[in-house]
């Protein structure tokens, strides 16, 4: 089920949405080499909760904390840990929500940590390149695939791939609502969007093969081929006249 | 100056400092790209000035 938002809705969500930008941005500032993911995710809990919302990534489906830490070749979803330190060299994806009034915000970014190769640099550079890529010009009217295709053309043609079993998806009420909106695809094709549509778009991409697996603790998603993989997201609203980034 | 729409990042108006007054806001995620030199993109201006219109 698709649910869209009316205008005063939007505005509410933008509230979970600001609160979840802020807090990445208080994550850039003090993420380095050295801390704990654990750490990091006590950061998050308290700055959200300072904020009067509630990290909804906690407990979610039983998600045992507030934030998803992805080091180097996770993908998304690893799980803070007093015993994985942050390190000079890595990247590190960091996938945050926040719920207020009753609406749901999600946005993540990966952070070179210290001095990082030129390869994972343009790699990070690329996921955040095939968002912009994916909603330049859309509006109300247009289908997912000329989304998805986009995020595709770009990630490709810079000779990364983009991962196929995780997707972007609707937000609003629930963390994860529908529609799917995935990395790859074909423009033209899909779901029509339509004004009032909230949605987390999200590429995913490795540097090598697209290929992942879940490991054992049935969350931490890998490349199978242990290259690196960056992550970059935000919430946006479609509306007649474009796409209004939540996250900005 | 740019709004993301009929004046983009690519081809912004251009306008003599002092004529211009901020208004003390500054929205930190495109202030500290152009800081560090980093891409702006136009969705981004976009949607930022949405928050400052009321829409």
């Amino acid at each position: 089920m698709i649910y869209l938002k009316t205008p005063d809705e939007v505005r509410v969500m933008r509230k979970a949405n600001l609160i979840v930008r802020d807090t990445l941005l208080m994550v850039r500032d003090r993420i380095k080499a050295g801390v704990s993911t654990a750490e990091v995710d006590r950061w998050v809990r308290e700055y959200i909760e300072s904020r009067g919302a509630y990290p909804s990534c906690l407990g979610y489906e039983g998600y045992p904390a507030s934030t998803c830490i992805s080091i180097d070749d996770v993908v998304v979803h690893g799980i803070p840990s007093p015993k994985t330190y942050i390190e000079e060299g890595q990247i590190v994806g960091v996938d945050l929500c926040a719920t207020i009034d009753g609406y749901h915000g999600d946005s993540a970014r990966t952070f070179p940590i210290g001095k990082v190769s030129k390869e994972k640099l343009d790699l990070v550079q690329a996921a955040e390149d095939a968002f912009f890529e994916g909603i330049k010009g859309i509006k109300a009217g247009d289908r997912i695939g000329d989304i998805s295709g986009a995020i595709q053309a770009l990630v490709e043609g810079r000779g990364y791939s983009v991962v196929r079993a995780l997707t972007g998806h609707g937000i609003g009420r629930e963390m994860h609502e529908d529609p799917a909106v995935p990395n790859y695809g074909e423009k033209g094709r899909g779901i029509r969007l339509r004004p009032g549509m909230t949605i987390a778009v999200e590429p995913m991409i490795n540097l090598g093969r697209y290929d992942v697996y879940t490991e054992r603790d049935g969350w931490t998603v890998r490349t199978r081929d242990h290259s690196p993989s960056a992550h970059y997201e935000n919430t946006v609203a479609v509306w007649d006249d474009g796409i209004e980034i939540l996250t900005i | 100056m740019a709004n993301g729409e009929e004046k983009t990042v690519a081809a912004p108006k251009r306008k003599n400092v002092k004529h211009l007054d901020s208004g003390g806001d500054r929205n930190q995620v495109i202030g500290d790209k152009l800081l560090e030199g980093k891409q702006v993109f136009d969705s981004e201006i976009k949607s930022a000035l949405r928050v400052y219109s009321g829409k």
